[in-house]
């Protein structure tokens, strides 16, 4: 196993226990965002599990109506610009949004519909595409190509040396990932191993962080199985890709890569949970969980089931009303990468839930400091854990912009880490988070000048 | 997945970052501010500042206290004339300053007149706007203003360094009163010697509260070689008290600079420092190890042959042996410069740091052992800051090699 560099440690926060979806969830109007124009039309009734859209390429799984209900409006959402995206983590630019008024006074958590069997990819690989979104992804960076489908279909191309279910907190103040295994060990550790025999690999690997309650009963679970249950130490940020590829599979994946591209599945907690619970209660979860912290606080963690499309405040009244309070600031993610949710955003909706993304983060008291000029602590270079230096890098892109500095900006995982070590407060994780993104989405010059 | 670098997509359609960052990099508090770092670099030369005055009285605090006005001055007077030309014009804090010029007061011995730390300082508040921590070029200031107080005077005369050497040892002659060290002063009740140019004047010989105490750094490095040439010189040197025990050099009564007479404190200071991430351990592990084998390649020379300093060392009793290296490298005003001041201008990649101790221990010990000056160790400061960013520009990462 490689060992990291830099990072930080965070006092680990403390799981809970948290309970299985209800049944059904008071009824609301569901917003869904598709990326291509749907199949449906106003006024139409749907079923539950019943297709809205088709798969495209970059979103190859079918949009489903996650509700049995009407459909009340159909129209092209033009909020493309990544501030301003209105949906928890993300929605594909130039998308229609579809609003769903459910039937009755609830909506059922779950879809009946039988898993795949268990052998074959090409099967599991339909069913799940079929099923919608599973993208539950990288918790730091929260791309689409870190996807579970994204990721089974390049193992149809070639077989995955390693596969790893990532157990750490992606935050370890807040213990996300670790409440969820904690409380559904059994589904996970089925999960991985479902998705172990699909992917054809020997031996997988669930990383959970050393010394948390869920280890035990993990350990319990994978008893006779051939899932691995390996604690390692909670170092801020070995839950990412990247840092999980290099120290369990000595591979360097670049956050923004697939990382089937490079022979490797991962898989996130919550995933796992929803294909061993599918299995094993021949029911597909639809409603998802959503955990809310406050990190700076002795507050529990609050845990909300909710279905994709919802909007947050209907989720949790409490969250809308701190939401729209000039005290506090929530957040999607976690305090070191988070965005803040603003209030309103478009219509009077407010946030819509996604499907990527388990933690929002309420944080309170905010007065950031004002960035000064770099006195070279060294700092920002200590705590990276890819091992760049992130000040001089800022100033080779805030002073050659036209130069591609791709062969370093890649490895930048946008742990935000470098800006808070920083005592000048430079703002350096969000310049090269910026700088890197414009760089990737830039057409690739002949040869690239580093 | 095209093009030469691994895992590097270089495709128009690739989506938008979906968690974008607010307007701040993180939402966290950074971990410690620019101002809690200032203050800890002013509590250990605080700390220093107390020592030189506990060692040597009024007249080494007063010379701290004037070095940091000068600068304060000089800082502020140019501060102003420069926002006056560039309206936007951000200097170093005031209190990184006061800082540097405190540290430059603690680099230098007591003077009786007290204009030379003044102009010290200065020279240091002038510095600081070309080479502050911000710039571009990092250049240690507090190494460049000592090496200028030493070196001018010799300059000026023509002499070259020689008659640094010369006076650096004669210089220091004179400073403590073994009766007065927790609380002693300087009594200056002589004339300076007239041929002294003025800003050599310092505490005379003959002073009631002054001791008569060669220079420890001095002493050493112009008896380098006849130390070990015979092993005797050095054995009556120790029992005539003419070069002090190691106990008193752990404590602090020794003349030589005012904020470095006590190495024990160095030690724990340069831990302290450590411990707060303000250096890191491998810039004085580096330096010390590079300085202790640069120094057994050195040349003695004897009275009738040269050696290898390490091959005479091999050769002698090892208690002698270890005596020697032990106060060439604590008695020197090494520990000084690699615990304290280098880690101002240190690079801030680990292999940089590495290079950079490296650099550093080597220059420093060659540079003092050719020119017998131990005010060369700070020439050497001067060179390896130099080379500090340009050493970082040349270190990769494991990931982007």
């Amino acid at each position: 196993m490689e060992s990291m560099h830099g990072g930080m440690m965070f006092r680990p926060g403390r799981p809970i226990r948290i309970s299985p979806p209800p049944d059904v969830l008071p009824a609301c109007r569901l917003h869904i965002r598709c990326p291509t124009r749907p199949e449906v039309v106003s006024g139409q009734k749907v079923e539950a599990g019943q297709a809205l859209a088709t798969p495209t390429d970059e979103f190859p799984f079918t949009r489903i109506s996650p509700v049995t209900g009407t459909i009340v409006a159909v129209e092209a959402d033009h909020s493309d610009s990544i501030g301003d995206d209105d949906t928890i983590f993300t929605a594909p630019p130039d998308s229609f949004r579809i609003s769903i008024q459910p039937t009755g006074d609830s909506m059922t958590t779950s879809i009946a519909v039988a898993p795949p069997s268990l052998n074959g990819l090409q099967c599991w690989l339909t069913e799940l595409s079929r099923r919608g979104a599973w993208t539950d992804s990288d918790p730091a960076t929260q791309l689409p190509c870190h996807g579970l489908i994204n990721q089974l279909m390049q193992v149809q191309k070639q077989r995955p040396d390693a596969l790893l279910g990532n157990g750490l907190d992606a935050y370890p103040s807040v213990a996300d990932h670790t409440s969820l295994l904690m409380s559904f060990s059994r589904a996970a550790v089925q999960g991985l191993a479902i998705l172990a025999e699909i992917a054809q690999v020997s031996q997988p690997k669930l990383i959970v962080p050393a010394g948390s309650p869920a280890v035990r009963r993990l350990r319990a679970a994978a008893k006779g199985t051939s899932v691995r249950i390996v604690p390692v130490q909670p170092r801020y940020p070995a839950s990412s890709t990247t840092m999980l590829a290099y120290m369990h599979a000595g591979k360097r994946v670049p956050s923004h890569v697939n990382p089937m591209d490079h022979r490797l599945l991962i898989a996130q907690p919550w995933t796992l949970i929803r294909i061993g619970r599918w299995v094993h209660e021949g029911k597909l979860d639809v409603a998802r969980p959503l955990i809310a912290a406050e990190p700076d606080t002795e507050q529990p963690l609050e845990v909300h089931w909710a279905i994709p499309g919802m909007p947050l405040s209907h989720a949790s009244e409490s969250l809308g009303k701190r939401m729209r309070s000039n005290d506090h600031v929530v957040l999607a993610g976690h305090p070191l990468t988070g965005r803040e949710l603003n209030w309103p955003i478009a219509d009077d909706i407010g946030p819509l839930i996604g499907e990527r993304g388990l933690t929002l983060t309420v944080l309170r008291n905010l007065g950031m400091p004002k960035p000064e000029a770099c006195i070279s602590t060294g700092w920002c270079v200590d705590v990276c854990p890819t091992e760049l230096q992130p000040y001089l890098l800022m100033q080779k892109v805030v002073h050659h912009p036209r130069r591609r500095l791709l062969a370093e900006l890649q490895w930048c995982i946008e742990c935000g880490l470098c800006s808070h070590a920083c005592p000048s407060a430079v703002d350096l994780a969000g310049t090269l988070r910026e700088a890197k993104w414009r760089y990737l989405r830039q057409p690739a010059p002949d040869s690239e000048t580093t | 997945m095209t093009g030469e670098t691994p895992g590097v997509t270089q495709t128009a359609d690739i989506p938008p970052p979906p968690a974008a960052h607010s307007h701040f990099g993180t939402w966290l508090h950074v971990v410690t501010s620019r101002v809690r770092l200032d203050a800890r670099w002013l509590t250990v030369v605080a700390t220093m500042t107390i020592a030189a005055w506990v060692f040597f009285g009024w007249r080494a605090l007063l010379s701290v206290i004037l070095t940091t006005v000068g600068a304060t001055v000089m800082f502020l007077i140019i501060a102003r004339i420069v926002r006056l030309i560039r309206r936007r014009y951000q200097p170093d804090p005031l209190l990184h300053v006061v800082t540097v010029a405190m540290l430059t007061g603690l680099c230098l011995p007591v003077f009786v007149d007290q204009l030379i730390p003044f102009l010290a300082g200065m020279s240091v508040g002038a510095l600081s706007h070309v080479f502050g921590r911000s710039h571009r070029v990092r250049l240690h200031v507090v190494a460049l203003v000592v090496l200028a107080v030493w070196f001018i005077p010799a300059m000026v005369r023509g002499n070259g360094p020689s008659e640094a050497t010369r006076t650096h040892f004669h210089w220091y002659t004179n400073v403590l009163n073994p009766s007065h060290v927790m609380t002693g002063d300087l009594a200056a009740d002589h004339p300076p010697v007239s041929r002294q140019l003025w800003w050599e004047q310092i505490t005379p010989s003959t002073g009631e509260a002054a001791i008569r105490m060669a220079d420890v750094d001095a002493l050493i490095l112009r008896e380098r070689s006849r130390m070990i040439e015979h092993e005797w010189v050095m054995v009556n040197m120790l029992s005539s008290g003419e070069l002090p025990r190691l106990e008193d050099l752990l404590l602090g009564a020794v003349p030589g600079p005012v904020g470095a007479t006590s190495r024990a404190l160095m030690l724990l200071l340069m831990l302290y420092l450590i411990y707060r991430r303000l250096s890191r351990w491998s810039v004085p592990v580096y330096a010390f190890v590079s300085a202790a084998m640069t120094l057994m390649l050195m040349v003695a020379l004897f009275a009738d042959h040269d050696m290898l300093v390490i091959t005479r060392l091999v050769q002698i009793r090892p208690a002698v042996a270890v005596t020697y290296v032990t106060y060439m490298l604590l008695g020197t005003p090494l520990l000084l410069i690699f615990g304290i001041l280098a880690p101002m201008t240190m690079p801030i990649t680990r292999w940089g740091r590495a290079v950079y101790g490296i650099m550093l221990g080597t220059f420093a010990m060659a540079f003092m052992w050719v020119t017998g000056v131990p005010a060369a160790a700070y020439f050497a400061l001067v060179i390896v800051s130099l080379l500090s960013r340009p050493l970082d520009r040349l270190i990769f990462g494991r990931f982007a090699k």
